[in-house]
């Protein structure tokens, strides 16, 4: 195969739809900052000069986050164009007969689309950081004058500092790609496209999260160091990435919290755990269900080869996605001074991921038309439950320790 | 050399191919069988869309998985996928990234088609989209060429154009495997005939050899014998009536022919001639049988 010719073949087949795509996506972005920052600016009107810190702040973090909000959605709906190739037995009978090796194919999807994302994303948090910018570190009341003076703002810093965040934000960039592109390419060597879309969807939701952290670390740090340590930065990045910024997106979608930053860190560890697993297993029930429909012809068979001979390998995912929840969740609760981890949550914590974790086990049952889940359906939920159970036991150990 | 070597594949219940063992060499191979016989089940095994459950397939000695082997098969399925936006040149572009090819030589055999240069691929019509990829798969620089459903939907014209093309690789020294139920067609191209019946190979032969000991008689009985009665006396291959003119087929043997005047007493029994694409037919029908008992 010859890669560089099948790279130029792919962006002018694909660059209308992604410049049309990136063009809605940060058109969303755009409209989004902007009616943030109208909430911003009627809340500043209400409190005045002296508006409470905290929520002014959090207030303008829940604004940069909804901005992500459009940049999200492409990170979970670009993945299945990477794998359309893979989608119906027309498709499999020419992409699998060609001369390439295994997985060459989607690595190049997966490539292109991952720098598309990455460079959509970043156009979008850099308008974001402006506008955070404009909103947290100014006096004056009309925040679309200081979109213009960022440079300024930029300037006036120290040398150092100066050369910090034009460091940071490339270098930020870089560990999320490296990050992102490890996981897609690694797990799209096998022939399973589920767990590549799976793998593709997680890795953009990371950057999602990532990104505009470094961002602000850059930007903060280079602006007002003070701003690092007053913001409670430290447990902010330790927490993000996994469960806290998919919280306050939420709070910026649905505009429902108005608590400080320390309180909101604490509903942390209880309820909004939940929506983070199910989120994650919502995307691979969901990828599992596309590519079903699309990948399965009405007579009954997969595309190619795409049938998983071993079930076991099914699993596996489920089982990633575990550890990584507990690990993210001991953290937290780690973090967390007043954990909020209850008994009831966990409950529907577990019985949400048993049930979304057994979703691509039930629809492949039910094309079979056979009801026995095989045995890599029961190590799944085993598995599943078994890290819920740890997660709960890590966690009250942590907070008895913390709080004697 | 195409080596399969005791090739298995199932889908669910369905075994479509059931430990086949066969080597396809240069020239051009027919591959044929009835609806089901593993025919395209076999061909993409070979191009490598799908992993067969037990077995193994080699391209020149080498395991049809590495890459060198891929690069010199060439699969034309029997639906070729094309985005619907596609033109000829995008068409010609996109294989171009994975193969070498001919361009004069594709172009030269698309002169012989009125495609529009232009158009969009999504709007032609079956037999163009067949001619187009016929045209493709011909230039394309590689050693084995695998076609499903080769002349599917091809005007005569164009199948008397691409039937030269194909009779041109083989002197070139390119193995072709060519599966169609357009028998009339294959007869007059291939050298070989590979039969498949129920995921098994029922008959693997050179084209003259086929049906060499085939005989069909014509013949009236005062009353005609039924099928089973006939097929009790003799190895019957086909059976049928034309009014009161009973015509069958049967493997040739002076014995068995005695045995059927004997239980039978027809008032006229004489021989008449196979035409050479019925015997392919009559090859087939024998393979099935073969394969029930």
């Amino acid at each position: 195969m010859n890669v560089k010719k099948y790279l130029r073949y792919i962006l002018r087949t694909w660059v209308p739809l992604m410049v049309a795509f990136g063009a809605i996506v940060l058109s969303l972005t755009i409209v989004a900052g902007f009616s943030s920052s109208a909430k911003i600016l009627i809340f500043e009107a209400e409190e005045g000069s002296t508006a409470i810190y905290y929520g002014r702040n959090q207030s303008a973090y829940s604004s940069i986050l909804s901005m992500l909000v459009p940049s999200l959605l492409a990170a979970c709906f670009l993945p299945f164009f990477a794998f359309s190739h893979r989608y119906g037995k027309v498709r499999a009978d020419c992409y699998l007969s060609l001369p390439a090796k295994d997985g060459q194919v989607t690595r190049v999807h997966v490539l292109v689309l991952g720098v598309f994302l990455v460079a959509v994303y970043l156009l979008s948090f850099l308008f974001g950081s402006v506008v955070a910018i404009a909103h947290q570190f100014t006096q004056v009341a009309e925040a679309k004058a200081y979109l213009a003076t960022h440079p300024t703002l930029t300037m006036r810093s120290e040398l150092g500092s100066f050369g910090w965040y034009f460091a940071a934000w490339p270098l930020g960039a870089l560990v999320v790609a490296a990050f992102y592109f490890t996981n897609c390419l690694f797990v799209s060597q096998g022939n399973n496209a589920i767990q590549g879309i799976i793998a593709m969807i997680a890795g953009n939701v990371i950057i999602a999260c990532l990104i505009p952290v470094l961002c602000f670390t850059a930007v903060g740090y280079s602006v007002n160091s003070s701003w690092y340590y007053d913001f409670g930065i430290q447990r902010f990045f330790l927490m993000n990435g996994s469960i806290y910024l998919p919280v306050v997106l939420m709070e910026g979608i649905f505009g429902s919290l108005e608590t400080n930053l320390s309180e909101t860190a604490e509903k942390v560890c209880g309820e909004w755990s939940v929506w983070v697993g199910l989120f994650l297993f919502f995307s691979y029930g969901a990828a599992s269900l596309v590519y079903l429909l699309c990948g399965k012809e009405l007579g009954g068979d997969f595309a190619g080869s795409d049938r998983p001979r071993n079930p076991l390998a099914l699993a596996l995912p489920h089982i990633a996605f575990g550890i990584g929840l507990t690990a993210m969740a001991v953290l937290t609760g780690v973090e967390s001074a007043a954990g909020a981890l209850g008994f009831l949550p966990l409950i529907l914590f577990a019985t949400c991921l048993v049930l979304i974790s057994g979703l691509y086990y039930v629809v492949i049952s039910l094309y079979n038309r056979s009801f026995k889940l095989n045995k890599a359906a029961w190590v799944s939920f085993g598995s599943v439950l078994g890290m819920t159970l740890l997660v709960y036991l890590t966690t009250t150990a942590a907070q008895t320790m913390l709080n004697p | 050399m195409i080596e399969i070597k005791r090739v298995t594949k199932t889908f669910g219940k369905t075994v479509a191919l059931d430990r086949l063992t066969l080597q396809v060499g240069d020239g051009i191979t027919g591959l044929v069988g009835e609806n089901g016989a593993g025919k395209s089940t076999l061909l993409r095994c070979i191009a490598g869309v799908l992993n067969p459950d037990e077995g193994e397939i080699l391209i020149d000695g080498k395991p049809r998985k590495e890459l060198e082997a891929k690069k010199d098969i060439f699969f034309l399925s029997d639906y070729p996928y094309s985005p619907k936006a596609g033109t000829i040149d995008s068409i010609y572009r996109f294989y171009s990234c994975f193969y070498d090819f001919d361009v004069d030589r594709f172009y030269g055999i698309l002169s012989h088609f009125s495609l529009p240069p232009k158009g969009k691929i999504g709007d032609f019509s079956k037999g163009m989209r067949r001619q187009l990829f016929v045209a493709l798969s011909l230039a394309a620089r590689t050693k084995y060429l695998l076609m499903d459903e080769a002349f599917d939907g091809l005007d005569p014209i164009a199948l008397d154009a691409i039937k030269g093309e194909i009779i041109s690789e083989k002197e070139n020294g390119r193995c072709v495997l060519v599966s169609s139920h357009n028998i009339a067609t294959l007869e007059r191209l291939a050298d070989r005939f590979v039969m498949l019946s129920k995921g098994h190979l029922a008959e693997n032969a050179e084209t003259q050899s086929l049906g060499q000991n085939f005989v069909k008689y014509q013949a009236f009985f005062d009353r005609n014998p039924t099928e089973k009665e006939l097929s009790s006396c003799c190895r019957l291959i086909s059976y049928r009536k034309v009014g009161s003119i009973l015509n069958f087929v049967m493997e040739e043997s002076e014995s068995d022919l005695e045995r059927i005047k004997s239980a039978f007493h027809p008032k006229f029994i004489e021989k008449v001639e196979i035409d050479s694409d019925e015997l392919i037919v009559l090859a087939m029908l024998r393979a099935r049988k073969e394969c029930e008992r």
